[in-house]
């Protein structure tokens, strides 16, 4: 236990400039994100108008097309899997990725999910305005990775 | 120099009472306690992750690898063993400082699958404090045993006060750090425009849309506003730039974290991402003096008990809203209410009314067009805390912020003066007071 007033400041400032340290990274070419010494990058990045992503597609018997929760491509919360689909996505493990997809969309019960017949990952290219403004929800272009059937166990 | 020295000194090492640090252990304590239980499975699972996913951050940068699965599961059953130790603030000396360290760790562990969860870090930064400092002198098993063998209650004192000041200052920190990062990068001051915000959120709400959720609602009507985004910017900044006045006074460190904490709720709002450890307010309880919220929740609880019986005895007759007929803002607001009012318990007038300057006779209060008015049981209530006392009565969850009474009232109507002060300019204002519409005229007294 912290009991003297000398121990306690120098505790505040060792604490203060440990977490000031990370301001640093606003300076470099490559900063880095760390825990629990972050910069905080979050909405400081510019952003262009159009954004392209990694996203699954599943399509039933009659070609019905239905986006593919992210919860049967990982673990972890929402924007966490999202970038594990990213990372894998640009090391080309494709197949990897859509393999532990189908396999996962085979078990499922849920509904409409349970009744897909394949699922192919892609990468879509999306205009912001036109998607939220306008309700043009089609992709501006759409890049097929990788396909594959689902067999129900 | 020396009476800087002193003043610094003065503020840092000023008394407080054992409880105050005593209720910040246990509400950090008990966030934390739910965290690791209600993750439990998901933690074990990605425990299991694909090991190429592995990018250690903090802590866990001493792992070359991840930990064998069976490791990681005692580990977590370790650390929620000393988390309830921490919390009943049993043999605290040891079980705060090993508790704050394993969950350091653990949280570094989960953190290092390719994404930082930024939220996490000032709860790390909080229980690390207060588990190495003296919290359990007050509400504690310790504490309760010391008082057993004889000794003294812990009066106010120094080494209570000095690790509040620096959970507030860390804390301030960290959002200084925030608003630094969007200065210093690519856009700089631009970024006070409220475009990159506005793409920053678009992105959010289409990667829900392609991964199987959906945008927010509250997205959805705001995205086309893209001015708002310029009003929601220059908040941020001001938020975010100027947290270290937080730590100018008290007063100014509860009116931040106030603004802070509504930020997160807006976030919720509009992005649906749930920072649990600063919409709860747990995250802001250093701000205030938390060991006063027993006695003023008796304090209100003996009003509303109060107030309860007045209002059997007038039959609930209903509250009258008095408001300025010709701003936008405060039409809107009416509007607001009327249509989560189904009990139809308030009636409204414009303070310009004929109705709304003789009510105003008879209370004895002058014309202010800058505030709502309420009367309710024979009483008069001003600014915010008119607002929290309509919240009360609203459908849905709009009652819980009623909770903001908490808050002192001069700190809320600060912020209620400010708005106030801005709505001609920001919301517009019309010439002449409006008739209410067919069918809601009865809820009217002009």
């Amino acid at each position: 236990m912290i009991s003297s007033q000398t121990l306690a400041t120098v505790f505040s400032i060792l604490v203060m400039l440990a977490l000031l340290w990370p301001i640093q990274e606003n300076w470099r070419k490559k900063p880095k994100d760390n825990f629990p010494l972050s910069y905080y990058p979050m909405f400081s990045h510019k952003r262009n108008t159009t954004y392209s992503m990694p996203y699954l597609v599943g399509y039933d018997s009659l070609q019905n097309r239905y986006f593919i929760p992210y919860q049967y491509a990982g673990t972890g919360g929402f924007n966490q899997v999202r970038r594990q689909m990213r990372q894998m996505v640009r090391e080309d493990r494709h197949d990897e990725l859509i393999e532990r997809v189908a396999q996962q969309l085979g078990e499922t019960q849920r509904s409409p999910f349970d009744q897909l017949e394949r699922v192919d990952l892609v990468k879509g290219k999306y205009h912001f305005e036109d998607y939220f403004l306008h309700n043009q929800k089609a992709p501006i272009s759409e890049k097929l990775l990788s396909t594959r059937k689902i067999t129900n166990p | 120099m020396n009476a800087l020295t002193q003043r610094l000194h003065q503020f840092w090492y000023q008394p407080a009472p054992a409880e105050r640090i005593a209720i910040l252990r246990i509400a950090t304590g008990g966030f934390a306690l739910w965290y690791l239980l209600s993750r439990y499975e998901m933690l074990q699972k990605l425990s299991r992750s694909d090991i190429t996913m592995f990018e250690p951050v903090g802590l866990a940068k001493i792992l070359y690898e991840p930990i064998a699965p069976g490791v990681f599961t005692l580990l977590l059953l370790v650390t929620i063993l000393f988390n309830v130790a921490y919390i009943a603030g049993w043999k605290f000396k040891w079980t705060g400082p090993v508790f704050a360290l394993l969950l350091l760790f653990l949280l570094s562990y989960r953190n290092s699958w390719t994404m930082i969860y930024h939220n996490r870090i000032a709860l790390v930064l909080h229980v690390f404090i207060i588990g190495v400092v003296a919290s359990a002198d007050a509400f504690s098993v310790d504490a309760w045993e010391k008082a057993k063998a004889g000794a003294k209650k812990a009066t106010a004192h120094w080494r209570y006060g000095w690790p509040i000041r620096l959970i507030c200052a860390g804390t301030v920190l960290t959002y200084f750090l925030s608003g630094i990062a969007k200065v210093l990068g690519e856009l700089a001051w631009d970024w006070v425009s409220g475009e990159a915000m506005r793409s920053q959120v678009a992105i959010d709400a289409l990667r829900k849309e392609l991964l199987g959720g959906k945008a927010e609602p509250l997205f959805e009507w705001l995205y086309p506003h893209a001015e708002l985004f310029l009003f929601f910017a220059i908040g941020t900044m001001i938020i975010e730039l100027g947290a270290p006045f937080a730590l100018a006074g008290r007063r100014v460190g509860m009116v931040w974290a106030v603004l802070t904490w509504l930020m997160h709720w807006g976030i919720f709002f509009i992005m649906g991402i749930r920072f649990r450890h600063h919409m709860s307010g747990i995250l802001f309880l250093p701000f205030f003096e938390v060991e006063k919220l027993g006695s003023w929740l008796q304090r209100v609880k003996s009003r509303v008990s109060k107030a309860e019986k007045v209002t059997t005895k007038q039959n609930m007759k209903p509250a009258v809203v008095l408001f300025d007929g010709v701003c936008n803002f405060c039409d809107a607001s009416v509007r607001f209410v009327l249509d989560r009012d189904s009990k139809e318990y308030f009636q409204f007038a414009s303070l310009q009314s004929s109705v709304g300057r003789r009510l105003l006779q008879q209370y004895q209060a002058q014309q202010d067009l800058s505030t709502i008015i309420l009367i309710e049981n024979g009483r008069m209530y001003l600014r915010s805390t008119a607002v929290l006392r309509i919240a009360r009565r609203l459908d849905g969850a709009w009652p819980l912020l009623y909770g903001l009474m908490v808050v002192p009232a001069s700190v809320r109507d600060t912020v209620y003066r400010w708005i106030a002060q801005h709505r001609y300019q920001w919301f517009g204002q019309k010439t002449v007071c409006e008739l209410p519409q067919p069918g809601i005229q009865q809820r009217f007294l002009n």
